[in-house]
């Protein structure tokens, strides 16, 4: 296969609307909106300056991008629903980038986000698709924490990792929260307290799952010669693999392996290394290990130094909002919020847990359990430019 | 009742559930029954907000001889156990093979 270009289109607005624990008082609509209308004004852009969009939101059902689009008084040549999970924020970006430098549209907007009413999460972990509701709903399984649980225990088993190293992912990352005001955990996390936590799916604790919110997030794509407020940020490499394995393996590889054995490193001109700041799809730790292995982050057999070293020792600029494991999963938003926390970091906008001479940033999606674990991987490559 | 995995007739490979085209591009697939295999994982599952005040439930990857993997209920199994496997009233179940 030809490698794809680097794509010219460049990022020129982000937004993210509160994340809201247990919300009675808003819809899958409102919050995409008011997520939609920060990033376009973040841009410095007119409404009617946008003229594509995509969409991805599990919970905006039955309604779909052109009826979101009806509704947000949008007029467009581009349109498009993303249905890739955690990896449709980056997904949703790479389409909206390729659509701008073909010329299908000059400004895409990119929205990812959900609201959950009381019963609607777990309604939706039951008839997530077929091989869901017809062999794991009857079992029953609780929705994704218990087949996380199962790959944890595979990893644990072959990395020699204990409970505490997981707990130090989650704690790392407890550490950036407290630095976010925006975060749904906030105070710091004692392991005494992480090993204490409600156990979910063992081993999995309550700590160990992200917290489900209401919310989204936004991110506006456009040609680079648009004026905008902030600096733009450009893609210097951006990949996806889905169905690498076809569900046939133990999990702990990722499709981000496929996108690294087919030159994403080279295509970024970079080494695994040189990114300023990481923002790593975050729905379980172990999932933050297994994609940092991927990418060539920890080297194979150094798993557990890497947590009791590296990132013991704090600082380390990894998902440095807290991730959703602290600031919350607002669904497919969770999609879009590492990329959205690596944009502010590289406009230098993240206040006191802003990352010093940030330039480069890396930004992965992973998800939509099909059976057993993640069908879909996405990663980026941003750059800040002058 | 048993558990119909199914094999493709092109290249052999065991898949479940059960894919309408495989891999190498083949149509035709012949059933195969998924009888035993081995604990390759386990979890407990203590909260559920399906079943908030329900009992723990124990789920496995079992590894089935054929090489496909499958998830089932597993309350009386350990890892590394070998298994039978098999629906009872539309639920998978593993249970250890007596040795």
């Amino acid at each position: 296969m030809t490698r794809p270009s680097r794509p010219q289109a460049v990022i020129t607005g982000v937004a993210e609307t509160p994340y809201l624990r247990r919300a009675t008082d808003v819809t899958t609509g409102g919050v995409l909106a008011d997520a939609a209308v920060a990033a376009v004004r973040d841009a410095g852009l007119a409404w009617s300056d946008i003229d594509g969009l995509a969409v991805s939101s599990f919970s905006l059902n039955p309604d779909h991008a052109i009826d979101l689009a009806w509704r947000l008084g949008l007029k467009l040549t581009w349109t498009a629903d993303f249905f890739t999970g955690g990896a449709s924020g980056v997904d949703m970006v790479r389409a909206a980038a390729r659509a701008v430098d073909a010329g299908d549209a000059s400004a895409v907007l990119v929205l990812a986000g959900d609201h959950f009413g009381a019963d609607a999460f777990t309604a939706m972990t039951a008839d997530f698709n077929t091989a869901t509701r017809d062999l794991l709903a009857p079992l029953p399984y609780g929705g994704p924490n218990s087949l996380f649980a199962m790959v944890t225990d595979r990893h644990m088993r072959l990395h020699s990792l204990e409970r505490e190293d997981y707990g130090q992912v989650v704690r790392a990352q407890r550490a950036w929260a407290a630095m976010n005001p925006a975060a749904t955990y906030q105070a710091p996390l004692a392991v005494e307290e992480y090993l204490a936590a409600p156990m979910v799916a063992t081993p999995l604790t309550h700590f160990d799952c992200p917290p489900v919110v209401s919310g989204a997030d936004a991110v506006v794509v456009t040609g680079r010669a648009r004026r905008t407020r902030a600096p733009r940020v450009a893609i210097r490499a951006i990949a996806a693999s889905f169905n690498s394995d076809a569900q046939e393996g133990d999990g702990l590889s990722t499709g981000l392996a496929d996108i690294v054995r087919d030159g994403f490193w080279n295509d970024a001109g970079l080494d695994a290394n040189d990114c300023d700041v990481i923002s790593v799809y975050d729905d379980y730790p172990v999932m933050v290990l297994a994609q940092l292995q991927d990418l060539g982050l920890v080297a194979d057999g150094e798993v557990a130094k890497f947590v009791r070293g590296k990132l013991a020792a704090g600082g380390y600029p990894l998902n440095t909002s807290g991730g959703q494991l602290c600031a919350g999963q607002a669904g497919a938003g969770g999609g879009l919020h590492g990329l959205v926390e690596v944009v502010r970091q590289l406009r230098g906008e993240c206040g006191p847990r802003q990352v010093d001479e940030a330039r480069l940033g890396l930004v992965t999606g992973y998800g939509m359990v099909l059976y057993r674990h993640g069908a879909s991987a996405t990663a980026a490559v941003l750059e800040v430019q002058s | 009742m048993t558990v119909l995995g199914a094999t493709c007739s092109a290249c052999g490979r065991v898949a479940f559930p059960p894919r309408l085209v495989c891999q190498c591009g083949e149509i035709a697939w012949v059933d195969t029954v998924l009888s035993t295999g081995y604990v390759d994982s386990l979890t407990t599952l203590r909260a559920d907000s399906r079943r908030p005040r329900s009992s723990p439930v124990v789920l496995a990857t079992v590894r089935t001889a054929e090489g496909a993997a499958v998830i089932t209920r597993a309350d009386t199994c350990l890892e590394g156990d070998t298994v039978r496997i098999d629906f009872e009233a539309d639920v998978l179940w593993a249970r250890p093979i007596p040795t």
